[in-house]
């Protein structure tokens, strides 16, 4: 057993399982610091942190049709909390078949920009998009808000938030589904200029209650944490929560293994985009990633800068600003939190991995190359035995929630 | 607008050239990690015809995420607004004054630290 002087906001001499150095004792502390983060502000939805608003948005995200008529799913038919806030599924599956893996919505509200890709910056203007996928919900924006104004309850919720639900949105002569694109668009045409803006508008208030909801979904103490708090409280006990061998691959993790160049801070992510380097996988075209997802966030029409915004400011959206596509960022793909990862399988934005095991198993030898763009330099392979690499899954898996 | 300058880093430990270094004035005295962030340059040396402003990591093979935008603030001093070092490790930022359709880079070694 070694012993290490706890230096850096610890005072006292603990028994650890492993020798860290200073630098990884600091890296270590900062995956669990003493405050939980809690999502930041996000001025482009006044209803962010608004209780009632995510009150009624829990009830949106697990209504089965919500997208409208002729709709069964809910949010949370590919988000379900019983499988990690994912669905447990290699590519989603709604309507149709998907290509990429369902992330996880737990933790969400960390990100800057949602979806592999980043296509969506913030969780508001990413529910929009699966509603109206032809291979996801396959609904509209129309037919949700006829869908909230079919039901009585959810009705006078909504309109105590926002004010008086759209009229047409309660015409029950006109067609179910409204949306500017080609399999709704007669609905769509039909609309006058004026009632197109009140269903942006209110469609946009809903999507704000979700996200508000979806804020609310954080991870939980971890053993890690437990491990962590234990170390600066002095509690022996508390300080027994990471296995020895869970500590081992700890050390791995900040330490030779490198994991923390990407898989940083409190949420084990930093949220950015890199092209791991991933080989084709089967006949499927490799993915573009984030040039792919800059240019659609760019396009947006319930982006922060856009006119459903509530801060349209360069100040509330400064990423938008400044982000860049170049050859570094083809192919790259958002750096998924590790926390509750565990819950999460199957893994990589195509599901490719089943385990955990598997993934630190790529990482260690890094196979081929990818399919675009070119594998980001900072990987080299780790060679580990498999023990190591069993310790790093065991570190990995106590990050998951109590 | 940059908070109070808490610190003043010198540029050019590895510049291009011989004359005279810009100064970096850092928000807090540090670049943040991950983090858009502004700062200030001040052309000790006179007023220039244009300022720009980049970073790469060298052993990593890419820059930044984002593209820094360069305002003159005046004759001598430049705001840049934009920058991110998205990644730990060692970053080089450039600062590049043209005068006289003559251009001088000037390099500012750091290293991030993922727990900073």
């Amino acid at each position: 057993m070694g012993i290490i002087s706890l230096a850096f906001g610890l005072s006292s001499m603990m028994q650890l399982s492993v020798e860290l150095t200073e630098n990884e004792l600091r890296a270590m502390l900062s995956l669990s610091p003493p405050q939980a983060p809690a999502p930041r502000p996000k001025p482009t939805n006044v209803f962010a942190d608004n209780p009632d608003a995510a009150k009624l948005g829990e009830k949106l995200f697990f209504l089965e049709g919500l997208a409208g008529e002729g709709t069964t799913q809910s949010c949370a038919s590919c988000h379900n909390p019983e499988l990690g806030w994912s669905d447990g599924l290699q590519f989603a599956i709604g309507d149709g078949v998907g290509t990429l893996n369902t992330p996880a919505v737990r933790n969400a509200a960390f990100n800057n920009f949602v979806f592999w890709d980043g296509s969506a910056d913030s969780l508001w203007a990413q529910a929009a998009q699966p509603i109206e996928s032809p291979i996801e919900m396959h609904g509209s924006r129309y037919g949700v808000l006829r869908t909230i104004s079919s039901d009585e309850e959810l009705l006078s919720e909504w309109q105590s938030l926002f004010g008086q639900m759209p009229a047409v949105a309660q015409d029950l002569t006109r067609a179910p589904h409204a949306a500017p694109n080609e399999e709704f668009s007669a609905g769509w045409r039909a609309l006058t200029e004026e009632n197109r803006l009140a269903v942006n508008t209110a469609f946009a208030k809903t999507l704000k209650a979700i996200a508000a909801f979806e804020r609310t979904v954080v991870s939980g103490k971890s053993n890690f944490d437990l491990f962590v708090e234990g170390l600066r409280t002095e509690d022996e006990e508390l300080s027994k929560a990471l296995s020895p061998q869970a500590q081992r691959g700890m050390k791995l993790f900040v330490g030779e293994a490198n994991c923390i160049s990407c898989h940083f801070g409190p949420l084990l992510s930093d949220g950015q985009f890199h092209n791991i380097g991933l080989e084709p996988y089967k006949d499927i075209p490799p993915a573009i990633g984030r040039p792919g997802g800059i240019e659609k966030v760019r396009l947006d029409l319930f982006n922060g800068r856009n006119q459903f915004s509530d801060d349209t400011s360069w100040k509330a959206n400064g990423q938008m600003l400044y982000m860049i596509s170049n050859e570094h960022t083809v192919g790259a793909m958002k750096t998924p939190s590790l926390r509750d990862v565990a819950a999460t399988a199957p893994y990589m934005h195509d599901g490719r991995f089943k385990t955990l095991e598997e993934v630190v198993e790529f990482y260690n030898l890094l196979p081929g190359f990818p399919g675009v763009g070119h594998r980001e330099e900072t990987l080299n392979r780790l060679l580990l035995s498999d023990e190591q690499l069993a310790e790093l899954v065991a570190f990995i898996k106590s990050l998951s929630s109590l | 607008m940059i908070r109070k300058l808490l610190l003043l880093l010198m540029l050019g430990a590895l510049a291009s050239c011989q004359g005279p270094l810009p100064l970096m004035h850092f928000p807090d005295g540090r670049a943040p990690l991950n983090e858009i962030f502004s700062f200030e340059i001040e052309l000790v040396d006179g007023p220039a015809e244009n300022v720009s402003v980049d970073a790469d990591m060298p052993s990593h093979g890419h820059g930044m995420v984002t593209e820094p935008v360069v305002t003159k603030i005046d004759a001598t001093h430049y705001q840049v607004d934009g920058m991110m070092l998205h990644m730990p490790g060692y970053w080089e930022i450039y600062v590049e004054v043209t005068r006289d359709n003559e251009s001088e880079r000037f390099m500012l070694p750091l290293t991030l630290e993922a727990w900073e």
